[in-house]
């Protein structure tokens, strides 16, 4: 399904103060693309991709996903939405400290249908997790884990409910280098392998560089979206990655 | 979201957060130990002076005009108390049975009790007569309470009593030698009497527990420390006393004598004690106290009862049965009833008092709860925000801090119960060893019923979800952006 944004326009209104966060802006994102949306601080990325996700929809203008229409959802609708269509990923990870990297990964089953019915969410988690590349770590909790294991509990848990959308805000804006790429292979291999559609923002051009696709915001408008050939550094080899990944 | 997987989480935050809804439970805690107190306490207190001191199940009927101090067939012609009376109480819906009370109607004096205080005494001697069947269950002497004057009919001398002989199918009283006190010709219980030289029975005798509770109590307990005979009277127990024998004299007493016929002293055996019996004084099947009212007072005298006990198949019964004897009958209830029915309601509202003082402590701590619960849900902000961008709706979110709460609540509750019932305990213990004896002095003060242990926990879930309220409404307003944004 596509993702298509028309008008969408965001303004933020508190107290006498309004700013203008996004534009205007259009926007068609096909099923399967690997996309990454750029600008400077303030730009207006986060805002875009809420709007997009169907976490914010006070926004004017319309977002569809295929022939859903999020500004027309109840907000039950909306979170039924989120549960089953979109995963996401954050630059703070947002784990919940206080349950063990499994439990992480099936929270959204608490809350929905989860990966389906006839499903064992332990064992699904078990299974995404080991995928992530930490079969060994499931019942450690957050806390004991480096930001990259954390990363990968987040990017498992997002995978849980099948979404065909992640959207990830600075993914690898909290990692050093070499951990946030390989958080960047992940999706990558997960854009490849199982078609999802991975969107994510990012302020630094080499992980943007990553991307088939790149959309430039500015301002609260898309000054530039184009495909490009993704470029993915080769002084990092996995033994080596690896290897940091420990260390840290 | 699935019953099973909604406990879950709120178990594990509920682990997460320990400290924190510890010390939002704690107010809860204090208000219901204090109500769950102070219920039991009252309740514990109702009943021992409602069942015990007033016997509040049991209705007494007296005769008005007799209540007013003016002789029977008076101004208002009433006529008593007769057998007629008593049909017409019995027809009245609700009522089990009714027992008419007699009492003597001429002066006596009792005296004796060599055997039990160390030397005889003489005290009035009153006493009233009930349906030998009322008392029949608490009788445990080999005398039995019944009217043994009664010609028994019998097939041979096993079924007669003590010093009788089945003769021409009837128990005969045998003839005997009142000096002769070796071969205990009258049996056990049986004696010889002085006058009639044949075998006679005492009479048997009831006596309520209030007296001996009103003896040990008070009586004993204020001679105890004094200087003379009254020192030295015992403690008595009523195994102690079933079996007592002792002389009365009818017709003449210490105050004043009969003028209608001569004394007759007779033997009386104490054969139980029951609730039925008066308080003050002592009680005979009544066929004996009809006898003796005829013989002292005139045929008259022994028509007239001077009160019936009305017994109701249950205790809500008691209160329309006694509003109908009042209203249709136009008959009186004994002050008793009024008396235990203002005890009952002031200990009612003492209870009510207190329980009010708990309420207030709990409203005091859902407050507790409301700031608590605020606290934790803007803490947890960023997380609520997660859970609302992985799927979970307003109400899931709102049922987790609610759901949070109840369980904080049921902990509260169950704990506040266990204090409430250790402060009875202790309370109890206390009393026990600083309080001496007084009449019905309870085992305990606290009275704890099934429907007490509900209320705590109902009332600390309720007064925990209602703190919750406003936090709950607040988590759902979480705005996912918003909060996973850090704004
Ligand atoms: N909740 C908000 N309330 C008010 N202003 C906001 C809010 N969120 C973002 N903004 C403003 O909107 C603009 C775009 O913000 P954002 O989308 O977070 O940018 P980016 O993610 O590119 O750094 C900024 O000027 C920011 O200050
Ligand atoms: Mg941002």
């Amino acid at each position: 399904m596509d993702l298509s944004a028309r008008g969408l326009r965001r303004i933020y209104r508190s107290g006498e103060l309004t700013t203008e966060a996004l534009c205007g802006v259009d926007l068609t994102i096909k099923s399967g693309e690997f996309v990454a949306i750029v600008g400077s601080s303030g730009s207006g990325k986060t805002t875009l991709l809420n709007c997009l996700s169907g976490l914010d929809t006070s926004f004017d203008g319309e977002v569809k996903l295929g022939d859903l229409s999020l500004s027309q959802m109840s907000e039950t609708e909306l979170a039924r939405f989120r549960h089953e269509h979109v995963g996401f990923v954050f630059q703070q990870f947002c784990l919940l400290d206080h349950l063990t990297a499994l439990e992480n990964v099936i929270l959204p089953g608490f809350f929905g249908e989860g990966a389906g019915d006839g499903v064992d969410p332990f064992k699904r988690g078990r299974e995404l997790l080991t995928r992530v590349g930490l079969g060994d770590r499931l019942h450690s909790r957050p806390p004991q884990l480096s930001g990259g294991q954390k990363q990968r509990v987040a990017v498992a848990r997002s995978l849980f409910c099948n979404p065909s959308i992640i959207f990830c805000d600075e993914p690898t804006g909290s990692l050093d280098q070499d951990t946030g790429l390989s958080i960047m292979k992940l999706f990558e291999q997960l854009n490849r392998e199982d078609e999802v559609t991975v969107i994510f923002v990012t302020h630094e051009p080499y992980i943007a560089d990553m991307a088939r696709r790149r959309i430039i915001v500015q301002d609260g408008r898309l000054i530039e979206d184009k495909s490009q050939t993704s470029v993915w550094p080769d002084d990092t080899g996995d033994s080596d990655e690896k290897l940091k990944e420990v260390a840290s | 979201m699935k019953g099973q997987r909604f406990s879950s989480l709120i178990g594990q935050s509920l682990r997460r957060n320990r400290r924190h809804f510890l010390l939002s439970g704690i107010g809860v805690i204090i208000g219901i130990a204090t109500l769950f107190f102070f219920t039991s306490l009252g309740e514990g207190v109702r009943t021992t002076v409602l069942e015990d001191v007033f016997v509040i199940d049991q209705l007494e009927v007296v005769d008005p005009a007799a209540a007013a101090g003016m002789r029977r067939g008076g101004l208002f012609g009433g006529g008593g108390l007769t057998d007629h009376t008593v049909e017409q109480v019995r027809q009245i819906e609700g009522v089990k049975e009714v027992y008419p009370k007699m009492k003597l109607t001429f002066p006596s004096r009792a005296s004796g009790g060599e055997a039990l205080m160390g030397r005889n005494m003489g005290v009035e001697f009153i006493a009233d007569g009930i349906p030998a069947e009322m008392a029949a269950d608490d009788v445990s002497d080999i005398l039995a309470f019944r009217d043994h004057d009664q010609p028994l009919s019998c097939a041979d001398d096993e079924a007669c009593p003590d010093g009788r002989d089945c003769i021409d199918g009837t128990c005969t009283p045998r003839s005997c030698d009142p000096r002769d006190r070796a071969s205990e010709p009258c049996g056990e219980v049986g004696f010889c009497d002085r006058d009639t030289e044949i075998c006679a029975l005492p009479i048997p005798l009831v006596i309520s527990p209030y007296l001996l509770e009103v003896y040990n109590g008070s009586i004993h307990t204020a001679l105890r420390d004094s200087e003379g005979i009254g020192s030295r009277l015992p403690r008595l127990t009523e195994d102690m006393l079933v079996g007592f024998e002792f002389d009365i004299v009818f017709g003449h007493s210490y105050m004043g004598r009969s003028g209608d016929a001569d004394s007759i002293r007779h033997r009386a055996r104490i054969v139980g004690f029951s609730d039925r019996a008066m308080q003050l004084g002592a009680t005979m099947p009544l066929p004996y106290v009809q006898r003796l009212n005829t013989e002292f007072s005139g045929e008259d005298a022994a028509d007239h009862y001077h009160s019936l006990l009305v017994d109701t198949y249950r205790n809500e019964d008691v209160a329309p049965v006694a509003q109908r004897i009042e209203d249709e009958l136009g008959l009186e209830l004994s002050d008793r009833h009024q008396r235990a029915q203002r005890a009952g309601l002031l200990i009612l509202l003492i209870t009510l008092l207190f329980n009010v003082i708990a309420l207030v402590i709990l409203a005091v701590s859902a407050l507790n709860i409301t700031h608590t619960f605020s606290m934790m849900v803007m803490e947890r902000r960023r997380e609520i925000g997660l859970m609302r961008a992985i799927g979970a709706t307003r109400r899931q979110i709102q049922a987790l801090v609610v759901g949070e709460a109840a369980v904080v609540g049921l902990f509260a509750g169950a704990a506040g119960i266990a204090l409430g019932i250790g402060a009875g305990f202790a309370v109890d213990a206390i009393f026990d060893s600083y309080v001496g004896h007084f009449p019905f002095k309870p085992d305990s003060l606290f009275a704890w019923s099934p429907w007490m242990f509900a209320l705590g926990l109902t009332t600390a879930v309720l007064f925990c979800l209602i703190g919750a309220l406003i936090p709950a409404v607040r988590a759902g307003r979480v705005e996912p952006a918003a909060a996973l944004t850090g704004r």
